[in-house]
Order: structure tokens, then C-alpha cells, then sequence
């Protein structure tokens, strides 16, 4: 299956097969216990090999139990969104009628509230656990797969097989699922995809401000205190970029795997 | 037709912006714990609970809290119309006011960012669509693609070091270094701003790049693009007559959602950058847990994202004689 | 006036089998030509390759020679002045063959404004002339309406229009009935019959539009040219096994469905074998090596070893 991929494809695979590994592996891969705390604002040294950070816990170990919260939380939020997401342009797109103006005024209301800020606040007021952080990431980020969702149910709505099922006295819920479902596979593996990236983006962002999971580590949260503890202004490379690079590196791996779900382009005649 | 999906869009929009409101109201209300709680801050809870019990009822008084749910409702939308919005209990100041003010600063980076990115991504995604596989299309993709994979703080972190504290090229942090007046002050906002507008440029023109190089390189195969090439038309002219009006309705939608979305759409850079506008407001109120502050916030944001979504349709109706009633976002 | 020699079109490098192989046609002055074939058969690539149309991934060898210049060594600025003021192409009806955000009036006076460089007022004024020679009804009208409001006939015989506007000697049109009912076709057909100056190369699966329209007919099956005769002859007499079997489905012979299908080259075996060896009543061993384009003299052409020496 992966054969035919395009190279990105495979590259996308290749990341993400890497960060899993890293992320499952962390007891067995990281050299030191990243709450352990030592000797603080170490260099790069042979036992530390990114150095410590301000209160003198392993950077290279944070990292990598970091991958552990940014893929779970990565993971989950876009399962979420991607169900819901599909759940409901499925069902404004096909039943039509009320079902599709009840529900599409809830999408506009999502798409109208900023993201961002809306998940700050939710993240501040509730406590940050790992579960309000992943709910206040889908509460509106599903209204953008709703919506392309919905349109391309409104055209398949349309096409003769669908048409057929209908005059032979299918439910509509049969024909949702049987019929329906499987020509959405494309884009809602796309949406899937990207939706992992985002959500990871935006819990980077979330603990970047100090509202990451509690007693997690995270990237977002090592960059977040190598701002706020002094790492930039002294200039400790070794402690703000490879969180930067980490987040970035797993987003592209997910972006590039969403290639995957593109047809090939149809020759024509 | 055109006056029914016009009439019909804007009671929509009323309609969200209504539910919006509604659902600022009811947020605070069920949130946990005591509304006064989230209105005045936790600890200042705590410390009147202890010592001054009847403050905590004074303020629930004047903020509503005391009355019926139904009552409060509905001064609550009363007030919300007449654009009262009351006093932060943390700042002792208008809401109105200092919203209206950060709202400005954070305008004045994100309008003139808006308008360079939906220009630069819109003619560098054209150009790359239109030669899928060309010179620029393997050069400028995927620069693109790494700079949207990398979450804007960092990018703006990534800015800072390099050009603030490194090269010294530009200030730190804030909007102006004070002290100055008239053109010299202009000048001095210019050199603050440099740094987050690039950061927003960069980020902003990464997306409407991706969006409009998509756009472009699928309306290349439609068969009129075929038909205009047919007729003898040089590249660059199918290009201009042809495809850039088709790739605009799309693209047009894309970019006055993202002038909708640009109150909060900097805020991550304006942290960074300790600029004093909606974001570091918002950040700083949830810090404070300063709620009156948040839901004005929110509601100005969102009044402006439908604002710009109904712009958006009467644009794309302007422009696709197609748009029937109710098909405002099919395509 | 239009001589293609030899023109093959392959998509992807040289092994890539072709979707048009070896294709060689005249059309003369005036002339109206169909090329019949089944969907997929190459015959649209064919009009595309002529025209230089073909997106960069297609190689195209062979000779077009537009009284007496090549049009494969003419680079793209040459070409523009040759589509649209020369050969004028014209896309399906039931596609999405015209610009859906401009009106037809502008669209069809578009030539006009290229090569003559008119301005848009006067080439739209020009296209209102333009469409009155076809009667719809209206015109001024119609050249202020949007492609969409018009129905897959009308928006046939706008793109017609459209092809002759400029007033190009050569016409090429692809599927101009595909997906019309009978009513329109004849419209179509009746347009077509309005122009008698123009050469016209008609690409059709429709056997009796092209009756209808041409006065000469090749066939092509599976890329490959297998018959070329007058129209006459042809609906009198097909030679290949393919012609006979399509012109015995027409409703008027008794429409007789050829049921074999199988696909033509992806057989191993029958690497190099004539294309229409598995499909044809009258399979010899000799056909397992592809005949050539036999010329039996009076324009007729035909593809097959019964005819051969």
C-alpha cells in the first residue's frame, strides 16, 4: 500500500513511525528521569547532551517524554473532531431540511468564536488535565470538517447510486453508512490528519502560556519555560530550539502523511 | 434572488452574533464554582469570604448576580445593546474603553500584515499553481510547508533571537520606546512593529500560498482554461482573464475570514512580542481571571468574524453569477 | 490545406504505450471530416496534439503541416497566432467548455479581441452578429446571460459560434453531441451544415451525426487509424470488422450489440498482435502481427490482412 505512495508520503510515515517509536520507548530511551531535578543551566555536556534546564532537569529527557502528551493529545483531539466533525456535515448534508439549518447555525456559531482564546479561557477556568485541555481543543475545531464534510455529501446526495438506494427503499441510515461514509474516506482522512497537526499546534501554544497538562512534560511547556526562566536572553540554544524543532517536525510528518489521501489526478482524454 | 439570499444572510448573522451573546452569558454562569468567583478573581474571593463577606454580596448586586437567571438574562442583553458593558472589577476601568484601545494596536499589525500576505501568497500561489512543477513552485512550497509547521510563538521566538537579540536590527518588546512625539514617534512604531508584522507575513502568506497554488492548479484543468488557450491567448493572459477571476471567489472567502479572525488571530505574536494589543489583553485577563474583560473580548471578535463571513458571500455573489440562495458557501 | 503525418502521442517516456499511434489524416479545403471512435480511443488527444494543447508530460512525434508549415516546430508565440485565428477548437457542450464568470458575449467575441485586437465593446457587438447567423432568438440577449443559464444545445452552438467568430478556415470540434438528446443534435448538426467555407475536423462517437456532417470518415480503434473512406462507401460498405460491427449496432440495422469486449493491448500474448484480434469474427493466424494502413485507392484506407496483399 505504501509502495505507491509519493516519496512525501513515505518521509511523513517515516517521521511519525520515529516520534511513536520515541514516544512509547521513553522509559527505555531517556537518560536521566526529566523530573529529576540537579545541577541547573547546564551546557551541553556528555551526561547531559542538551544540558539541564532551570531547576537542573535532563532537556534531552524532557523531550522525550514530551512526545508522549503532544501525540496524545495530537491523537485524541483530531478523533474527536474528525468524528464529530463527520457526524454532523453528514447529517446536515443528507437529511437536509431542519436537521441541516439547526445544525449549520451551530457550525457558523463555532466558526465564529475564536479558537484560540475561547481554548485559553476553558483551559484556565477548568483545571488543566489532560481531558479539559483535549475538550477545549475540539469545542471548536470541529465546525471546519463539518463544513467541508457537508458539501461533498451535498453533491454525492445527487449522484444515481445514491438516487438508485433511495427508490429502492433503503433507510436513510443505511444508506448514510453503506453508501455515504465510504465516498467521504478521502477527505475525512485529510481533515484527520491535518486536525493532528493543529491540535498539536495548538497545545504547543497552550503550554507555551503555563496552561499545559499539569506535571506533564510537554514541548510547548520546556519552550515555555526557556522564555520565561531567562533561556533566551542567555542565549541557551540548546534548551529553546529542540522542543521548536520536535513540535515542528511532528506536524510536518502529519501534513506530509495527508498527501496520502489525495487521488491520484485523473488523466484526461 | 439576489435580495432574498442578502436578506436571508443577514438574519443569519444577527442570529449568530445572538447566540453568541447568549452563550457569553451563560459561560460564566456555569462555570464552576461561585460567578463572583471568576468576576473579581479567586484569591480576592477567598480573602473577602473570609473577612468581608457583605463585599462579595455588594458585588453581587451590582453585577446582576442576585437576581433571577431570567432577569439577568435579560438586562444582561439590554446592557450588551446599548454597547454597556461595565467596569472590570481588576482594573477598576471600563471594559469598553480598554478593549477599544487594545483593539487598535492590535488593527494596526494586523490590517496592513492581512493585506501584504493576502497579496504576496496570493500572487507567489498563482504563479506556482499555474507551472506545477516549475522553478518556483519546488523552491517556495516547500519553505511554506515547514514555516506552517512551526507554531507562530515559535516562529516569533525564532524572529526574536535572531533579529532582536543577535543582530540588535530591532527593539525587544513593546510598541514605542516613549518619550518621543509626532513623526519621530511614527517612525519609532514602524521599528516595533517590524518584527511581529514580519512574523505574521510569513505565517499568514505560508497559508493563502498553499490555498491559492491548490485553487490554481485545479482550475487549470478545467476545460474553459482549455477553450481560452484554444483561442490563441498567451499564458499570461489565460492566467489574468481567465483563471485569476475563477481562483478569486475561493480565495477572496479565504482571506476576509482570516480579516474576521485577525483580532485573534495575532495573539500568539503579540505575546511574544509584549504587544499591547487584544491578545496580551486576553492573555493578561485570563491571567487575572478577569472575566467582564474576556466576554467583551468575545464578543468583539466574534461580531467581526460574522461581519467579515457575510462581506465574504456578498463578495463571492458579486463575482459568481452562480450563487443562488443557500449556496453562499457550497463552493 | 491540413496534412497530419504520422502522429503519435505518448504520455510518460518512450515505452509508455501511446494514446495515439501513427495517426495520419488530410483535410482539405472546406472539407468535413468525422473521426469516429469509442471514448478513450485517443481521438480527442489527437485534436489537442495538433493544437499543441497536450499538458508537457505527453511527447507528440510526427508531422502537422498547415499548408506547408509544421506546426510542431513552431514555438508557443507562433502558436497563439495560429489557435483561434487559423485552426479554432471547439470544446463539448455538456462540459464546463466556457469560462463559467463571463458572459457568452464575451467569450465568443474574445477571438475577435485577440486577433484583430478589437475592444471589448466592439468584439461583443461583432459576437451579437456572429450568433444572429445562427439563429437562436434573441442574441443580444443571449451574449448578456451567463453560461450557465443555457441549456447543453444552446451552449454547443454558442461555442460554434465562438469557433467562427474570428473566422478560422479550420474548425476542430470534440464530442460536439455527447450528451445531447436527438432534438439537439440535429440543432447542432444544422449549425455545422451552416458553415460551408470552413474545413471542419469533427471528433464523434455519434455514427449518424457523423453521416449527418462529414463527407469523409476515419476510424479510430484502440489509438489506431483501422479505416478511412468517403462517407458514401463507408456507410455502404465498412470494410473493418470494427466499422461493420458498430454500424450494425445503428438502430436502422437492427441494432446488433457486439458483446466481445476485451481489452486490446493489455494481453501479453498478443503483444504486437492487430488490435482487434480478440473482438473480431474473422481472426487468422496472420493476425497475430498488427496489419498495416492498407491503401485500396479512392481515398479508401483500411487497417486489416483480409484487405491486404
Amino acid at each position: 500500500m505504501l509502495r505507491n505512495q509519493p516519496f512525501a508520503v513515505k518521509l511523513g510515515v517515516g517521521i511519525l513511525a520515529v516520534v511513536l517509536a520515541v514516544g512509547i520507548l521513553a522509559p527505555v530511551l531517556a537518560p536521566h528521569d526529566p523530573y529529576q531535578m540537579g545541577i541547573p543551566y547546564l551546557r551541553p555536556c556528555a551526561d547531559h547532551l542538551l544540558g539541564t534546564n532551570d531547576v537542573g532537569q535532563d532537556i534531552l529527557s524532557e523531550l522525550i517524554y514530551g512526545a508522549r502528551v503532544s501525540l496524545i493529545i495530537g491523537v485524541v483531539s483530531a478523533l474527536v473532531v474528525t468524528i464529530v466533525g463527520t457526524a454532523v456535515g453528514m447529517l446536515a448534508g443528507y437529511l437536509g431540511g431542519w436537521w441541516d439549518r439547526v445544525l449549520m447555525e451551530i457550525t457558523a456559531v463555532a466558526q465564529a468564536i475564536p479558537s484560540l482564546p475561547v481554548t485559553i479561557v476553558l483551559v484556565a477556568f477548568l483545571s488543566a488535565s489532560l481531558w479539559n485541555i483535549i475538550i477545549a481543543i475540539c469545542i471548536t475545531a470541529w465546525s471546519g470538517t463539518a463544513r467541508i464534510i457537508r458539501s461533498r455529501v451535498l453533491q454525492l446526495r445527487e449522484l444515481p447510486f445514491i438516487k438508485i438506494e433511495q427508490t429502492m427503499g433503503a433507510s436513510r441510515w443505511y444508506i448514510m453508512v453503506r453508501h455515504i461514509l465510504p465516498n467521504l474516506w478521502d477527505i475525512v482522512f485529510i481533515r484527520g490528519v491535518l486536525s493532528v497537526g493543529s491540535a498539536m499546534l495548538t497545545e504547543a501554544s497552550l503550554s507555551f502560556l503555563g496552561l499545559g497538562v499539569i506535571g506533564q512534560k510537554s514541548w510547548g511547556g520546556i519552550l515555555h519555560y526557556a522564555f520565561f526562566r531567562n533561556g533566551i536572553i542567555n542565549g541557551y540554544w540548546w534548551w529553546y530550539l529542540p522542543p521548536i524543532f520536535c513540535i515542528s517536525l511532528s506536524v510536518l510528518g502529519f501534513m506530509l502523511l495527508s498527501y496520502g489521501g489525495q487521488r491520484p489526478p485523473e488523466r484526461r482524454n | 434572488m439576489k435580495k432574498h439570499f442578502l436578506a436571508g444572510r443577514i438574519a443569519e448573522s444577527v442570529l449568530i452574533v445572538f447566540c453568541i451573546v447568549t452563550l457569553n452569558f451563560f459561560l460564566i454562569r456555569f462555570m464552576p464554582g461561585d460567578p463572583v468567583m471568576h468576576i473579581i478573581g479567586e484569591e480576592e474571593y477567598y480573602n473577602l469570604e473570609v473577612y468581608a463577606p457583605q463585599v462579595i454580596e455588594e458585588i453581587r448586586a451590582e453585577y446582576d448576580l442576585d437576581k433571577s437567571l431570567g432577569e439577568q438574562y435579560l438586562t444582561y442583553l439590554g446592557k450588551t445593546a446599548r454597547l454597556d458593558f461595565g467596569n472590570s472589577y481588576r482594573t477598576k476601568t471600563p471594559v469598553l474603553e480598554t478593549v477599544l484601545f487594545r483593539m487598535q494596536w492590535t488593527l494596526c499589525l494586523a490590517i496592513p500584515a492581512t493585506v501584504l500576505a493576502a497579496l504576496l501568497g496570493g500572487i507567489l500561489g498563482m504563479k506556482a499553481g499555474w507551472k506545477p512543477g516549475g522553478r518556483l513552485d519546488l523552491t517556495a512550497s516547500p519553505i511554506f510547508l515547514v514555516i506552517s509547521t512551526i507554531p507562530t510563538n515559535c516562529l516569533a521566538i525564532l524572529f526574536l533571537i535572531g533579529f532582536a537579540f543577535k543582530a540588535g536590527w530591532f527593539p525587544i518588546a513593546g510598541i514605542t520606546s516613549g518619550g518621543l512625539s509626532g513623526f519621530a514617534k511614527v517612525l519609532d512604531i514602524l521599528h516595533h512593529m517590524a518584527l511581529p508584522m514580519m512574523v505574521l507575513v510569513l505565517y499568514k502568506t505560508a497559508s493563502n500560498y498553499m490555498l491559492m497554488k491548490s485553487t490554481v492548479s485545479l482550475l487549470r484543468e478545467e476545460e474553459y482554461v482549455a477553450t481560452a488557450v484554444s483561442k490563441g491567448l498567451s499564458q499570461g493572459k489565460v492566467l489574468s482573464r481567465h483563471v485569476l477571476k475563477n481562483a478569486l471567489c475561493p480565495y477572496l472567502t479565504s482571506v476576509c475570514m482570516q480579516f474576521g479572525g485577525m483580532l485573534a488571530g495575532s495573539m500568539m505574536t503579540e505575546i511574544v512580542f509584549s504587544w499591547k494589543g487584544m491578545g496580551t489583553l486576553i492573555y493578561n485577563s485570563v491571567n487575572t481571571k478577569d472575566f467582564p474583560m474576556l466576554q467583551t473580548c468575545f464578543l468583539f471578535i466574534s461580531i467581526c468574524v460574522v461581519a467579515f463571513n457575510l462581506i465574504a458571500d456578498l463578495l463571492y455573489m458579486a463575482v459568481d453569477p452562480r450563487v443562488k440562495e443557500g449556496m453562499g458557501h457550497a463552493a | 490545406m491540413l496534412e497530419l503525418q504520422n502522429i503519435t502521442v505518448r504520455f510518460g517516456g518512450p515505452g509508455a504505450s501511446p494514446a495515439v499511434d501513427d495517426v495520419s489524416l488530410t483535410l482539405g479545403e472546406g472539407e468535413k471530416v468525422a473521426i469516429i471512435g469509442e471514448t478513450g480511443s485517443g481521438k480527442s488527444v489527437l485534436l489537442l496534439a495538433v493544437l499543441q494543447m497536450l499538458p508537457p508530460v505527453a511527447t507528440v512525434t510526427g508531422k502537422a503541416l498547415l499548408e506547408g508549415t509544421d506546426l510542431f516546430s513552431l514555438p508557443q508565440r507562433e502558436m497563439n497566432k495560429i489557435r483561434g485565428a487559423r485552426i479554432a477548437y471547439v470544446p463539448q457542450g455538456s462540459g464546463n467548455g466556457m469560462n463559467p464568470l463571463l458572459r457568452v458575449g464575451y467569450q465568443v467575441g474574445e477571438p475577435l479581441m485577440i486577433h484583430q485586437g478589437l475592444s471589448p465593446k466592439a468584439a461583443i457587438r461583432k459576437a451579437v452578429e456572429v450568433l444572429r447567423r445562427f439563429d437562436f432568438g434573441e442574441e443580444e440577449k443571449l451574449a448578456r446571460q451567463y453560461p450557465h443559464t443555457l441549456s447543453g444545445g444552446m451552449r454547443q452552438r454558442a461555442m460554434i459560434a465562438m469557433g467562427v467568430a474570428q473566422g478560422a478556415p479550420i474548425l476542430f470540434a470534440d464530442e460536439p453531441t455527447k450528451g445531447l438528446d436527438s432534438r439537439r443534435i440535429a440543432m447542432v448538426a444544422e449549425a455545422f451544415h451552416r458553415l460551408e467555407e470552413q474545413a471542419i475536423l469533427c471528433v464523434t462517437h455519434d455514427l449518424r451525426f457523423a453521416r449527418e456532417i462529414a463527407q469523409r470518415v476515419a476510424v479510430i480503434y484502440a489509438s489506431q487509424q483501422v479505416e478511412q473512406a468517403g462517407r458514401e462507401e463507408f456507410f455502404r460498405e465498412p470494410l473493418h470488422p470494427y466499422s461493420q460491427a458498430m454500424l450494425s449496432a445503428l438502430p436502422e440495422n437492427g441494432l446488433r450489440a457486439d458483446l466481445g469486449f476485451a481489452p486490446p493491448r493489455e494481453d501479453q500474448e498478443l503483444a504486437g498482435a492487430c488490435h482487434y484480434y480478440r473482438r473480431c469474427p474473422w481472426k487468422c493466424e496472420r493476425c497475430r502481427v498488427n496489419p498495416p494502413l492498407f491503401d485500396l485507392g479512392g481515398g479508401r484506407k483500411v487497417r486489416c490482412w483480409k484487405y491486404g496483399a
